[in-house]
């Protein structure tokens, strides 16, 4: 799922909590969100979440093991990035629901 | 600090790349971890041992080493920064120039904590580093182009709209002895002229994009410590108005230290009419879209701006922070509020060092003004102060080194002692750098910015909070150990103990990769040695304490000042003030009539190279001092030359 973030300044701290959530390592390219930069002039960034594994990169889980995600306790933008993180739990777990 | 089997957090490896041969090597990098503190540290230890006395600048022996922070790759609190080190052509000496850097960190994420560039390339090049793939490429097609048409075509050509890129511009190519290197459109590697040891190389730029990660000895103590780090930083004051304002928060501040040079430097304060009309902080609240900031920094200072209306509409950048503003827009007189957002952005595209460009133009109007350089000499341009006109054409005119901008490619040192006529007075320059800093009224800044291994620049040993209202003389006397009166900025003691200990903060920040303004520099809540020491240990498994960083860095230090001693033949004239900062008081604001004395200046040099165990009559290093140090060999190398 792919959001538009108006108020995310690109700091990619995200990406480096996600992957070390998932690995123990600070691995970017593990984590389940990347921070795309945006070509159309806009302000802010993409903020692309996974829902599955693929391609190396691990699926979003919503830190369930967590009381907040660690992703957004990172996050200078909290609050909007955890709608967006409820947002693929929830389509997540549709899809599951579907696919059962 | 004790060694251990397992080293965390560093990649493990340097990179080396010869471009005159296209030769790829590796080497490990702990053989270097006990005795250096990473990037910068490594850098100096390299460039001192593999430099001959004979290399110049621009010459294909000459090396240029990008520095990843130790803690760039965690989310350690404004761990973003990657350092690039090089024999400087602006100062003929050692520099040293840190950035945020997502390069940086994707170099880390592919496996090298260093990339060590020699050579030259017979065509233009660039880097690509993906893990193990190492290529040097084609760049004919990139030559000439400006950094965000550069940065823009990589991205194309590459299918990555997110790709990470540092490249140089036309002054890069050109040679222009001030050129930078610039990451990402917005972030500079801004002083000492790294730009042109580039472009010298036919590189044009460098892209990375590793998919490993970094891994820390002992995460739970280390994200304990981040955390805590986090806590404070994030619920500070000084954290709230830099990210409203960034570094423009000094603003009020910078007008009441007498800090804003104006007419280059003729004032350091400026008119209270011009103040109201160039507030920056205003220019902030009328064009912000969006924010900018970088990897794990609870500050997030930058903000993005779009200019709607006025001569420069349709610009989209990152704001400037604090020294384009003062470097450029109040030492140049200029009265259009916007010209800080497009002179940011046009220093930017082609590669040049803001400083360079105001010392530089700085010095020109003032012998325009006092009738030394005329129309004659600059092709019929008018050299009148605030001329937008004429300042964007010499930016253009220097990047490119046509007509007169040529002679101001060479930095106002080199260009007063080429037409003379006296006209070195008006030269505001430290060994050769411009200075953005203003001297005087604030003495440890100024012993700081005045000592500085790199030429004029405030961020190697040069304290903050004595020009930006946040003096709190009980807790800096106990960091800096010193009398809690001599915090004030106009007293010459306790001086020399605040700079040496800012020499070994600033480094260590480099070293780790944290950027400054999140330390102690910016504010005493912030992160200090002992939290530095803290995260290095818990994140490398290499205990370490705050005494033995100071050991480290001061053993960095030394290794710069034989370096600049052998390159550059730097000794204690070097280190004394501009002709104006001694002769003129100030002239105007709250510290009117206050000057510099010459005896006072000299006592406080003293104190400061005594400390240091340096030589009182030349500035270097003693035998004592570098045998303490473990640089016994140095002693050797620095007399033989001498």
């Amino acid at each position: 799922m792919v959001f538009e973030m108006e108020e995310c300044g690109g700091c990619r701290t995200c990406e480096l909590a996600c992957g070390y959530h998932h690995t123990k390592v600070f691995n970017p390219s593990k984590s389940s969100l990347h921070v795309i930069n945006r070509s159309d002039n806009k302000p802010g960034f993409l903020i692309e979440i996974h829902l599955d594994n693929e391609d190396g990169i691990i699926g979003c889980d919503g830190c369930n093991d967590l009381e907040q995600p660690l992703c957004v306790i990172y996050c200078h933008k909290d609050e909007v990035l955890l709608t967006m993180i409820q947002a693929v739990i929830t389509e997540k777990a549709s899809n599951n629901k579907i696919f059962k | 600090m004790s060694k251990t089997k397992n080293i965390y957090c560093y990649a493990g490896k340097i990179l080396r790349i010869n471009l005159s041969n296209g030769k790829i090597e590796t080497e490990s990098t702990f053989k270097y971890v006990n005795d250096w503190l990473g990037s910068s540290g490594i850098a100096i230890k390299i460039l001192y041992d593999e430099l001959y006395s004979w290399v110049s600048p621009f010459d294909p022996a000459n090396k240029i080493i990008f520095g990843t922070g130790v803690l760039q790759g965690t989310i350690a609190p404004g761990a973003c920064k990657m350092t690039v080190s090089t024999l400087s052509p602006m100062t003929g000496g050692w520099t040293s120039g840190a950035s945020d850097s997502y390069v940086g960190g994707h170099l880390k994420c592919s496996g090298y904590d260093l990339l060590v560039i020699s050579g030259k390339a017979h065509k233009p090049v660039y880097l690509y580093i993906k893990d193990n793939l190492v290529e040097i490429r084609d760049a004919e097609d990139l030559w000439g182009k400006t950094t965000w048409d550069t940065i823009d075509t990589l991205r194309n050509d590459l299918k990555d709209p997110s790709l990470h890129v540092i490249c140089i511009g036309p002054a890069g190519e050109n040679l222009v002895r001030g050129a930078c290197i610039i990451q990402d459109k917005v972030r500079a590697f801004g002083r000492g002229g790294s730009g042109a040891v580039m472009g010298s190389k036919n590189l044009k730029a460098i892209v990375a994009n590793g998919s490993g990660g970094v891994q820390v000895a002992q995460p739970e103590r280390f994200i304990n410590n981040v955390n805590k780090l986090r806590e404070r930083i994030l619920n500070s004051d000084t954290t709230n108005k830099m990210r409203k304002y960034g570094t423009y928060s000094c603003f009020d501040a910078k007008q009441d230290a007498s800090s804003i040079p104006y007419k280059n430097f003729q004032f350091v304060t400026i008119p209270d009419e011009l103040a109201k009309v160039i507030d920056p902080r205003k220019v902030i609240d009328k064009y912000q879209i969006g924010r900018s900031c970088f990897p794990g920094c609870p500050i997030g200072c930058g903000q993005t701006l779009y200019l709607y209306d006025g001569d420069f509409s349709g610009l989209t950048t990152e704001k400037s922070q604090w020294e384009v503003f003062s470097t450029l827009q109040t030492r140049l007189a200029v009265e259009d509020p916007q010209f800080m957002v497009k002179a940011n952005a046009l220093a930017n595209q082609l590669g040049v060092d803001v400083d360079m460009l105001g010392g530089s133009i700085g010095w020109a109007m003032e012998c325009f003004e006092k009738g030394i350089i005329t129309e004659e000499d600059t092709g019929g341009m008018q050299l009148s102060w605030g001329n937008v006109e004429v300042i964007i054409k010499l930016f253009e005119m220097i990047s490119y080194r046509k007509g007169f901008g040529d002679l101001l490619a060479e930095g106002c040192a080199r260009a007063s002692e080429i037409i003379g006529r006296n006209s070195k007075y008006y030269c505001m320059q430290i060994k050769r750098q411009e200075l953005y800093e203003s001297l005087r009224g604030a003495m440890a800044w100024a012993l700081g910015a005045v000592v500085s291994t790199r030429g004029g620049g405030h961020t190697t040993g040069t304290p903050q909070l004595e020009t930006v209202g946040r003096l709190d003389p009980e807790r800096m006397s106990k960091l800096y150990g010193i009398d809690p009166k001599d915090v004030d900025p106009l007293s010459y003691e306790g001086k020399p103990e605040i700079v040496i200990f800012t020499e070994s903060l600033q480094r260590a920040a480099n070293c780790l990769g944290i950027c400054h303004f999140n330390t102690v520099w910016n504010d005493l809540d912030f992160i200090g040695l002992p939290e530095m020491a803290e995260l290095y240990s818990s994140a490398t498994g290499l205990e370490i304490s705050p005494e033995e960083i100071k050991t480290i860095t001061l053993r960095q230090l030394n290794l710069e000042k034989a370096f600049n001693i052998r390159h550059a033949k730097f000794s204690r004239k070097d280190d004394m003030p501009t002709a104006r900062d001694l002769a003129e008081p100030i002239p105007t604001g709250k510290l009117a009539g206050w000057k510099i004395e010459i005896d006072k200046w000299n006592a406080m040099l003293d104190k400061y190279y005594e400390l240091h165990g340096w030589d009182l009559k030349t500035g270097y290093p003693t035998k004592h001092t570098l045998d303490t140090l473990g640089l016994g060999s140095v002693y050797d190398d620095i007399h033989n030359i001498i």
